[in-house]
């Protein structure tokens, strides 16, 4: 079974199945295009630090059986794109806020549009039935907003409202 | 939460539904913002039972458009744009419900486009209030009369009540800033009375916008038969700059006028005429009549009638930069006093379709014409010339690159294969040669025999310099 050597943000080098991070279309094109023959091939990250890695590799780990996933198509509304959050996927996602934001981030960055997507739905999970007011709590957001400009913005919702 | 970047936010608000993004859109100028592009600017609303939405997709290029699901789910369909004020560009085809359509169009404050299609207009309109739409610049409203769904309005009633229609829609409709009105439709076989209506409507909105508009682009409707009513009170569309008109019925010849001799176009800021099929006893007159700073003129006629290129009245505009002639259809006519383009020293771009011209004038085209650019030639040779060989494209290979060898100022040649004598060996070889000598021109786009490009299609190529 080949392996490649990724090396983290902080210098760590993880050993990792080829048949497992295949998932990651970037990883999977370095490959490709470097041709790793040579098991002490390494693969730098820059943008992934050893924490956020593992965590990238046991999501890749869990999902490498999966069914390769049909492309998004950006025309699809995107209620019909929704699928349920699985229990082990919901497990796996519970942790702090820094770290779910550096996991999206990495899952980008790697281009796993996966655990992306996951990411994208827990976030959104968080801002679902808050008010605008507790979204800006929870996510240390400024309102940068004049009364005014409120003003408008909620005529403009109320418009929707009443359909 | 400034740590994710917009593309990712996307992704998140993706997953919201309405009610979220509203709140979502509370919290700061930048997540409302991005919340507000993901709303589509442009709505085509499409409940045609058939018809295509080519005509569209030509009117509202290059925007984001959301197509409704048909029939059932009209009402819902019309409220699909969430946020009213966001919405640029609203396009309606099809039967859709009269009332909701205006209750739903006067929330949309920003809207720049509207267009209504044929059946739209059909069911009793009965307006009551006025429609406001402040920012407002394109109004397109579609002919019912002709296209793919004449069967749905063949009735005389149903005529009568769309141009009633159109009347009731134009007359309540206020819009300050309209730049651009098209008011496409073939209304030769209808009522007197509706054609009286439709005349009417157009008339009064011209009326009302004369400073702003622009450009105008209208089908028969402008056509007044001789025992008709008159319409008196011409206004001055002072500001127009593009008029389109397009009469493609054979039937009204001598017998009627066009209404729009009795506008003064003299004083306008006229630049693009393009006409189709015009037949009336004053068309001399309608052209003497016509601003000399015309830069763009459109002649198309769909029958053999060549009165109008024969007195050469494109010698009047000098300051023309592209010029069309199209004979679709009857084959044979002759472009006679092709001297007189002499007088049109600033011509960039010259299209010749179907119409025959002498070879000894394409010869010294480069003496006539000294700043041509773009030269499109379709069915133009003699038949004579192809067969003896005498026109400039027949003879061989070697005079049509002694002719572009001349023309240095030429970017683009167009000739069709018929036009050409020659076998598809020599047509390829012609090709390889002039791309040879073409090239080495900065910006030349010497294609020889070969598709239509789309920058030649677009008429307001000619008023800016190749890119």
């Amino acid at each position: 079974m080949p392996f490649v050597n990724l090396e983290s943000s902080d210098g760590d080098l993880v050993k990792v199945d080829v048949d497992v991070i295949k998932c990651s279309v970037t990883i999977n094109a370095l490959i490709e295009h470097l041709g790793l023959e040579d098991d002490n091939e390494v693969v730098p990250l820059q943008n992934v630090g050893t924490e956020t890695l593992h965590k990238v590799l046991a999501w890749a780990k869990h999902h490498k059986d999966d069914l390769p996933s049909v492309d998004d198509d950006e025309d699809d509304p995107p209620r019909e794109r929704r699928t349920d959050i699985t229990t082990w996927d919901a497990n796996f996602i519970k942790m702090e806020q820094i770290q779910l934001f550096d996991l999206i981030l990495a899952a980008n960055y790697l281009d796993i549009s996966g655990l992306l997507d996951l990411g994208c739905k827990i976030v959104a999970d968080m801002i679902k039935g808050k008010t605008a007011d507790e979204i800006r709590t929870m996510f240390n957001i400024v309102n940068d907003l004049t009364p005014q400009e409120q003003e408008q913005i909620r005529k403009e919702n109320e418009w929707c409202e009443e359909k | 939460m400034n740590s994710l970047p917009p593309e990712m936010m996307v992704k998140v608000f993706r997953n919201l539904k309405d009610a979220d993004l509203q709140s979502a859109r509370l919290t700061c100028k930048s997540w409302c913002s991005l919340i507000n592009s993901l709303i589509p600017m442009t709505v085509i609303l499409d409940n045609q039972q058939k018809g295509n939405t080519d005509f569209v997709k030509s009117v509202v290029k290059k925007s984001v458009i959301i197509k409704s699901a048909p029939s059932h789910a009209m009402k819902k369909a019309l409220c699909s744009p969430r946020h009213p004020q966001a919405l640029k560009r609203f396009v309606v085809l099809g039967p859709v419900h009269c009332k909701l359509f205006v209750k739903e169009v006067l929330h949309f404050q920003n809207l720049i486009t509207l267009i209504v299609g044929k059946e739209t207009l059909l069911k009793r309109l009965s307006l009551q209030q006025s429609i406001y739409l402040p920012k407002l610049k394109k109004l397109i409203l579609n002919s019912p009369f002709h296209g793919e769904v004449e069967y749905f309005i063949d009735t005389p009633k149903n005529q009568v009540s769309v141009a009633r229609n159109i009347l009731d829609f134009l007359s309540n409709l206020w819009c300050p800033e309209i730049t651009e009105l098209v008011l496409d439709g073939d209304v030769e076989q209808g009522r007197v009375e509706m054609r009286y209506n439709w005349r009417n409507a157009l008339l009064g909105f011209l009326k009302k916008y004369r400073a702003t508009l622009k450009k105008v682009s209208v089908g028969e409707s402008s056509v007044l038969k001789s025992h008709e009513p008159s319409v008196d009170n011409y206004p001055y569309v002072t500001n127009l700059q593009h008029l389109h008109l397009s009469f493609y019925s054979n039937n009204h010849r001598d017998t009627s006028e066009n209404f729009w001799t009795k506008f003064t176009l003299a004083q306008t800021n006229l630049e693009i005429l393009n006409i189709g099929a015009l037949w009336y006893n004053k068309s001399l007159e309608f052209f003497s009549n016509l601003p000399r700073t015309l830069k763009n003129l459109t002649l198309y006629w769909n029958l053999s009638e060549s009165r109008i290129v024969n007195c050469a009245i494109f010698g009047n505009f000098i300051y023309l930069v592209r010029l069309e002639l199209t004979f679709d259809g009857l084959w044979g006519q002759r472009l006679s006093k092709f001297s007189l383009l002499r007088k049109c020293k600033n011509l960039k771009v010259l299209i010749i379709e179907q119409l025959l011209v002498k070879a000894k004038h394409l010869e010294c085209i480069d003496q006539y014409l000294p700043k041509l650019e773009v030269l499109y030639l379709y069915s133009c040779a003699d038949i004579h010339d192809r067969l003896y060989g005498t026109g400039p494209f027949g003879i061989s290979s070697l005079a049509l690159t002694r002719f572009l060898w001349n023309f240095e100022e030429l970017l683009y040649l167009h000739v069709c294969p018929e036009d050409f004598l020659g076998d598809a060996k020599t047509v390829a070889q012609m090709n390889a040669l002039i791309s040879k000598v073409a090239y080495k021109r900065k910006g030349c786009k010497g294609y020889f025999v070969g598709q239509e490009p789309d920058w030649l299609i677009d008429n307001s190529y000619g008023s800016c310099p190749l890119s």
